[in-house]
C-alpha cells in the first residue's frame, strides 16, 4: 500500500461504472491525460461542494480540451448512478465497493469508521497513468482549484503532445 | 496505417450486405479503401461477431448534413455522455472532416420491445432519416463508451472513439 506520489503510476483495475459494466482503468486515458477524483460519498457536503465549484466547471472546460474524467467512491454502482444524474455530469463514475483499488492506494479515509469511505483526492495523470499531480482532500483546502488544474493539464498536455508549439506554415 | 470502418445502406440486396428488415440491407465493412460512394465511416472496433441488437440508423441527406460543431450536435453529443447506457453500442457517422453524416445506436431487442420509446429518444434522430433495424447477431459488436467529457473529435475519428496518435517510445517529458 502507497500512496500516489507524483512520478508513480497508479495500479491499473477493474470497476464497475454506473452501469454495472465492468472498466479497466488504463483504458480509459485512450491516450489523453486524465483526472482521477477519489471522494468518500454522496452524502458529504464538502463532496458536493466540491463538485459542483470545480469539476462541474472542469467539466464544461475538459470537454473541448481532451481531458478525460473519473470519479471514483466506494458507493454501488446505482447510488453513483443517481449522483451523476443529479450533478449532470457527463464523465465516468466508478464503484469499488470491495475497497480493493482503495487499499492499494492507501486511500482509506480512516476517520470516518461507518462509512469507510475513500480519502478525497484529486490526482492528474498522464495517458499511462503516471501520476504528474497529487491533492490531498482531506482538508477542503487541500483541494485544487480550477485555476490549479488548469496549469496542471497545461503542464500534462504539453508533455505529451509533440506539436504542443503549434506547427509553422 | 489504421484500418477503417464503413457503413452503407441499401434498398436492394448486394454483395457483403446484411438484411436489416424493411427490405433494407446494410453494408458493414473493414478497409483502407471506400467500398461504395454512399459509405461512411463508422468506428471499426464496433463490426464485429455480436448479439442481435436493435439499431436505430440516423443518416441525413448528404447536403442536409449539419457541422460536427453545430450547437445543435453538440447538444445531442452531450446527452450520449449524460447516459452512456441508452446504447451499449455507439458511434457517430464521418464523411470528411467537418460535418456529422449520421449516427448509430445498438441496444438488446428485449429491452427495446419493453421500452419502445427508445427509438424516439435518440438524441440524435432529430438530424435525419431515422431507420429502425434488427440487425442479426453475427454483424455488430457493443463496446463499452470511451469516458467523457469530451465531444470534440480525434483527427476527424468517429466520435466519441479515436485518440490522437502517440510517437513511439517512452514518454516525452523521460526523454
Amino acid at each position: 500500500m502507497t500512496r500516489p506520489v507524483p512520478g508513480s503510476i497508479l495500479p491499473d483495475v477493474t470497476l464497475p461504472d454506473t452501469g454495472g459494466v465492468p472498466r479497466r482503468l488504463s483504458e480509459l486515458p485512450a491516450g489523453d491525460p486524465i483526472v482521477v477524483h477519489t471522494y468518500r460519498g454522496w452524502f458529504c457536503p464538502k463532496e458536493r461542494t466540491f463538485l459542483r465549484e470545480v469539476l462541474l466547471p472542469l467539466q464544461e472546460i475538459a470537454e473541448v480540451g481532451y481531458v478525460r474524467m473519473v470519479s471514483v467512491s466506494v458507493e454501488p454502482p446505482e447510488v453513483s448512478a443517481a449522483f451523476r444524474a443529479g450533478l449532470d455530469a457527463r464523465w465516468t463514475f466508478l464503484s469499488d465497493t470491495a475497497r480493493s483499488w482503495q487499499s492499494a492506494l492507501d486511500l482509506r479515509e480512516t476517520t470516518d469508521t461507518v462509512h469507510d469511505p475513500y480519502l478525497p483526492a484529486v490526482l492528474v495523470c498522464a495517458p499511462d497513468l503516471t501520476v504528474r499531480r497529487v491533492y490531498d482532500g482531506y482538508w477542503m483546502w487541500g483541494r485544487p482549484s480550477l485555476a490549479e488544474l488548469w496549469a496542471d493539464l497545461r503542464a500534462t498536455t504539453a508533455a505529451i503532445r509533440p506539436d504542443w508549439e503549434a506547427p509553422r506554415a | 496505417m489504421p484500418e477503417l470502418g464503413w457503413l452503407a445502406l441499401f434498398d436492394e440486396p448486394r454483395a457483403g450486405t446484411t438484411p436489416v428488415g424493411t427490405g433494407l440491407h446494410l453494408l458493414l465493412e473493414i478497409g483502407r479503401a471506400k467500398p461504395v460512394r454512399s459509405a461512411v465511416r463508422v468506428e471499426p472496433t464496433l463490426i464485429g461477431n455480436g448479439p442481435a441488437l436493435a439499431v436505430s440508423l440516423v443518416l441525413p441527406l448528404r447536403d442536409e448534413r449539419p457541422l460536427f460543431d453545430d450547437p445543435a450536435v453538440v447538444h445531442a453529443m452531450r446527452g450520449v455522455l449524460r447516459d452512456p447506457h441508452r446504447a451499449p453500442l455507439f458511434s457517430t457517422l464521418v464523411d470528411g472532416s467537418t460535418h456529422f453524416a449520421g449516427a448509430i445506436s445498438g441496444q438488446e431487442p428485449e429491452v427495446v420491445r419493453a421500452h419502445p420509446a427508445w427509438w424516439r429518444e435518440d438524441p440524435f434522430a432529430q438530424f435525419g432519416r431515422q431507420h429502425r433495424l434488427l440487425v442479426p447477431a453475427g454483424v455488430l459488436r457493443p463496446v463499452p463508451l470511451p469516458v467523457g467529457p469530451g465531444h470534440q473529435r480525434h483527427a476527424g475519428a468517429p466520435w466519441p472513439w479515436g485518440r490522437f496518435s502517440t510517437p513511439a517510445g517512452p514518454p516525452l517529458w523521460t526523454r
